[in-house]
């Protein structure tokens, strides 16, 4: 009797009862109660973020300038010798775009999407390790609101808005475990979901086998489900191979951007 | 009710240092080392039961804002007995090797967290999932960035957290004084 009131005297007994004391407050208490709070102290601290977001990204502004001397004269070869082909190949698209136009005139379409276009920046990455998250400055006072894609560039996709704040949002990235989007390839019409991989890359999962899927491919959103328009680039896809229960292709998509390597964002709020 | 303001804000100076500024410094997938290192530190400087009112308020703090299931505030608990335990059974007396010592306890806590989000999460995972995630936690890169991340703020944060436990303490005993 006297060895039982020993333990419940203990440390190891008062860790086990406040354990399960946070344990049934966690996950018992109600998301609705939590999120008042959650959004009070994320807008106490968004504007202290800005300002320490901008500072950090100086700061590694400078160590990539410092660290990226050596590379500067090989990357200066390659990015002239890229520049001649670009050159090349916009002159070919100017000429394409231009039959097109005229086509579309004359059949009487109406013009390609163009993109209402919000300007954020980032001021947090995640924090809880699966580099999947990424917030930004603009929130429900900016127009902005769940579901809304976002890119970098003039339409390279990186996430949708899970969460909006007054000042602030949390972005999901497409290399998040959690992020599932429906693309396609541009050359063989080859459909898949593009699916995260704990923040390190993408991967272009369940293609049916009768589908082309080839390396190099480009995958751009399909457009299907949610507000995420068709035609935002993706990536490049890379060793096709079939899935391990043989029923589909898949293959890794090397994206144009590194994901952790985000300054500004834009979020597109309308298609016009 | 000063000393609660002062503990919130530096507790949400703590988490904006590490959302604004080592996430967005450190390659991810990273961990939350500023938290972690915090509480260990905390575990050091406060005695056991009263070292529970800095800590859960912490890690809760940080589980609200980063949207996070209840890990961080679930492993703080573990993290904060266990480097107690510790603290008691082996008294180091050199000032470098308690240093060291807790260098690598705050290293081992790190992976531990790793680890425990791993178990934590681990229904959720489909099987191959579960691979990649295994094997990501057993990166020799992951291991070695978050070690060598490990001993500068392990210095800094030892300096921030005793500088300000003991601004709190002088409050303290000022009110103290005030009151008698």
């Amino acid at each position: 009797m006297s060895a039982h009131k020993g333990f419940l005297k203990t440390r190891f007994f008062f860790i086990i009862i406040l354990f399960c004391v946070m344990f049934g407050i966690i996950f018992f208490v109600p998301s609705s109660v939590v999120r008042p709070i959650r959004i009070m102290f994320v807008t106490i601290i968004t504007p202290v973020q800005r300002v320490v977001a901008s500072f950090t990204f100086e700061i590694q502004n400078v160590y990539q300038f410092f660290s990226s001397i050596s590379e500067l004269k090989s990357e200066n070869e390659r990015l002239q010798k890229e520049r001649l082909d670009l050159l090349a190949e916009n002159a070919r698209y100017l000429s394409v775009m231009k039959d097109n136009d005229d086509l579309r005139k004359e059949i009487g379409l109406l013009p390609r999407s163009r993109f209402s276009l919000k300007a954020s920046m980032i001021i947090g990455y995640d924090a809880s390790g699966s580099g999947g998250f990424l917030l930004i400055d603009k929130g429900s006072t900016d127009g902005i609101r769940n579901g809304m894609p976002a890119i970098v560039g003039s339409g390279i996709f990186v996430g949708k808005i899970v969460e909006v704040f007054p000042q602030s949002s949390r972005i999901m990235l497409l290399s998040n475990r959690e992020s599932l989007m429906s693309g396609i390839t541009l050359d063989t019409d080859a459909k898949g979901i593009i699916k995260g991989e704990y923040g390190l890359g993408l991967l272009f999962d369940m293609v049916p086998q009768t589908d082309v899927l080839k390396a190099g491919s480009t995958v751009v959103t399909s457009g299907l489900g949610g507000d995420v328009p068709s035609g935002l680039l993706v990536g490049t896809l890379q060793s096709p191979h079939l899935s391990s229960d043989k029923l589909f292709q898949q293959a890794s998509i090397l994206s144009p951007i590194r994901f952790d390597d985000i300054h500004y964002i834009f979020v597109i709020q309308d298609v016009l | 009710m000063k000393i609660l303001i002062f503990y919130l804000l530096f507790f949400l100076g703590l988490i904006i240092f590490q959302i604004s500024f080592l996430d967005i410094l450190t390659p991810s997938p990273t961990l939350p080392l500023i938290i972690l290192i915090s509480l260990i530190h905390f575990s050091l400087l406060v005695p056991f039961p009263q070292v529970f009112y800095r800590t859960i308020p912490l890690s809760l703090l940080f589980d609200i804002i980063t949207a996070s299931p209840g890990i961080m505030t679930l492993y703080s608990i573990l993290l904060v007995y266990i480097v107690g335990s510790f603290t008691k059974r082996f008294f180091v007396d050199n000032h470098i090797s308690f240093s060291l010592f807790y260098i690598v306890i705050a290293f081992i806590g790190s992976i531990g967290f790793s680890l425990f989000s791993f178990f934590f999460f681990a229904e959720f995972f489909a099987r191959e999932d579960k691979n990649l995630a295994f094997s990501l936690f057993l990166s020799s890169q992951h291991f070695l960035l978050t070690f060598l991340l490990c001993i500068p703020l392990f210095i800094l944060l030892l300096y921030v957290v005793r500088s300000f436990t003991r601004y709190i303490q002088l409050i303290e005993d000022t009110v103290s004084k005030n009151i008698r």
